[in-house]
């Protein structure tokens, strides 16, 4: 009895070692191309989900075709091919190759831009989604801050989900979709450069700023 | 027989423990390698900084002594350069980005007006009295802010805690660079990074609105066939005051809207959910958005570029003037895929810009023009009107084509000069100017 336990405990300390050494995941959205992309849209050719060609470029009939097969799958609806969506296509997709987004730096942009979108505000309204990320280009154009996306989110101390990790998650479509609005020049803010949860700031600085408008959970300030 | 089983028992728990304490090990090993490895980032970040800070201030009292109009030139423009760089390594400072925010407002500022004047020094012009006393003045501040950043506690600006300051606060660095009394010289020129950048706007009106003719505003500007519901929400309190109306449509689900308290405008229209097929296509949407503009008054205006994502097409329109395109008047116009309506607005720059205009007559012929470009094969020729740094300029657009890539380039009507080149970024999913 007593050394069944045991060898439940020493199984147990087994698969924690083996979980550490775990790969990185690949995932497909809309706006990257290349040959990961190409993979994903021979596969989903192939099970009859996308009748247009594989030319390695996810637009709309990639996207189309990845809802109906999450749909048909009982998968998470979102239109991108995460691990979930890419093991059940059968996919093992390797995040070395050419997975990245596409040539220009426009499309690098919008997914850093999208990544923050996601970490700092998957739980808010639409509006306030794309507010989050005007409050980035905001940041660009003032002299205050730095002159690039990558700059004004990477600074020191400037969002607390770069510094916990959040920023790696991968965006949903509604991330994605806001950051481009944003990029377009949608700014529901009208030229904020802060903003925070008033239930959860204490700090006495932020709130002599001036609140412009109020999305959501946010006070966005200038 | 129990003993025994006691002695694997213990020898398991033994090895266990082993490799327990190895892998503590190592963990902490690896650890405080990284700790060094962010260390020596931020120490690199803390002396390009004071580095940088000394440079500048170097460099501005050269241009103090400098007659020569080419040693001029390079000053400036190393000015401009070293400003940019050292405001970024401001920036991967462990500091708070609102403790270092007054400090690199003044840097940036320091760089643009310097690169502005650089720029007017290629061209042949001296820099002129005012921008010598600005320069004088800037250097003052740069001294006096070069003294304080070589009295900051590095070990501060290189912690690997995370704490938050209080900017102005005690603990704070930077907190002696934001002294009200030490005043910034305002700046002349209308750079890019200035505050007066985004400006008035000028075509709003005169007349003050109310938020229950905002309301009504709202659902007549999204076509009151299509209006189901509509309930005020909050407003903007910007540069354009604005009501916010929340309008439940029947084909887009919420739209929400931003109406100017000035004048009564719609300012911004932003669909909450995106359209989930596509059955119009790219000039049945265009179309859609030209007549949706036209029925709402915004007169004469043409589809530059658009672009199209998650189910919408976006269309920049922009006014038009006797065939000439105004590119600072600016709409922007997302149109669902789904149904063709119009589901997003934004007329920021429009309302801010939208003047009647006295175009002036060329100096240039189209010829002329064309002559200044080469290397390019051109494929179109127009007239229009760009929006500069410091003012709108009349310029012919040519568009051309060299390689596999395509090009617009702007040419002064005035006086020839080269004013933008732009590269076109073209894809399936977009037309684009970048």
């Amino acid at each position: 009895m007593k050394r069944i336990r045991w060898q439940r405990l020493l199984c147990l300390a087994l698969a924690l070692c083996c979980l550490t050494g775990s790969s990185q995941a690949v995932t497909l959205y809309w706006g990257l191309q290349g040959e990961n992309v190409r993979q994903l849209q021979l596969k989903l050719q192939q099970y009859g989900y996308l009748k247009g060609a594989a030319d390695g470029v996810f637009g709309q009939e990639t996207y189309d075709a990845v809802v109906y097969f999450q749909r048909k799958n009982g998968l998470t609806v979102d239109g991108v091919a995460g691990e979930a969506t890419l093991a059940a296509l059968g996919l093992n997709l390797s995040s070395g190759s050419s997975s990245s987004a596409g040539s220009s730096s426009y499309t690098s942009n919008l997914n850093l831009l999208a990544r923050l979108v996601y970490a700092e505000a998957r739980g808010e309204p639409y509006i306030g989604q794309v507010a989050v990320a005007a409050v980035v280009l905001n940041r660009v154009a003032s002299s205050s801050f730095p002159n690039t996306i990558s700059g004004v989110i990477y600074q020191s101390g400037a969002f607390d989900v770069v510094s916990d990790g959040q920023i790696h998650l991968s965006p949903d479509a509604t991330a994605l979709r806001a950051a481009q609005d944003a990029l377009n020049g949608w700014d529901p803010t009208g030229g904020c450069l802060y903003y925070y949860n008033p239930a959860k700031t204490t700090s006495s600085w932020i709130w002599s700023r001036t609140v412009l408008t109020v999305i959501g959970k946010h006070n966005f300030a200038i | 027989m129990k003993d025994n089983a006691k002695r694997v028992l213990i020898a398991v728990l033994c090895v266990c423990l082993a490799g327990a304490l190895i892998w503590a090990i190592a963990g902490q090993i690896a650890q405080s390698r990284y700790k060094l490895r962010l260390k020596s980032m931020y120490e690199r970040s803390y002396y390009s900084f004071v580095g940088g800070m000394d440079e500048l201030e170097v460099n501005l009292s050269k241009l103090m002594v400098t007659g020569a109009p080419e040693q001029e030139v390079l000053l400036l423009s190393r000015v401009s350069r070293l400003a940019e760089d050292t405001s970024r390594e401001m920036a991967s400072l462990s500091a708070g980005d609102e403790s270092v925010s007054d400090m690199m407002d003044f840097v940036n500022r320091l760089g643009d007006y310097c690169a502005v004047l650089c720029q007017s020094a290629a061209e042949g012009q001296p820099i002129s009295q005012t921008d010598r006393e600005n320069l004088a003045a800037m250097l003052e501040r740069q001294a006096e802010l070069g003294e304080m950043v070589r009295r900051l506690d590095a070990s501060v600006l290189t912690s690997l805690e995370m704490d938050e300051v209080e900017p102005g606060g005690q603990e704070d660095p930077f907190s002696l660079s934001v002294e009200p009394e030490t005043q910034v010289p305002a700046l002349i020129y209308d750079g890019p990074f200035s505050q007066a950048a985004t400006g008035e706007p000028k075509a709003l009106g005169q007349e003050t609105i109310t938020q229950e003719i905002a309301n009504s505003v709202a659902a007549a500007f999204l076509g009151t066939e299509r209006v189901k519901s509509v309930a005020s929400m909050h407003g903007i309190e910007g540069e354009i005051p604005t009501f916010g109306v929340q309008v439940e449509t029947s084909d887009a689900g919420t739209l929400f809207v931003q109406v100017t308290k000035q004048g009564g405008q719609v300012l911004l229209v932003m669909p909450e959910s995106s359209p989930k097929e596509s059955n119009y296509t790219v000039e049945q949407c265009r179309q859609s958005a030209e007549g949706f503009l036209r029925e709402r008054g915004f007169g004469a205006m043409e589809a530059g570029y658009w672009q199209m994502y998650s189910g919408l097409v976006v269309f920049n329109f922009c006014a038009v003037l006797d065939g000439v395109r105004l590119y600072p008047d600016q709409v922007k116009v997302q149109v669902s895929m789904e149904t063709g309506y119009v589901i997003g607005l934004e007329a920021g720059n429009y309302w801010r810009n939208h003047v009647e205009r006295q175009l002036e007559e060329p100096v240039l012929t189209q010829a002329q023009a064309v002559d200044r470009v080469i290397g390019l094969e051109v494929t179109n020729v127009r007239l229009c009107v760009i929006p500069m740094l410091q003012k709108e300029k009349f310029c012919y657009e040519i568009s051309g084509q060299r390689d596999n890539d395509r090009y617009l380039i702007y040419i002064n009507a005035l006086d020839g000069r080269v004013e933008n080149i732009l590269k076109l970024l073209l894809e399936e999913d977009k037309e684009m100017v970048v």
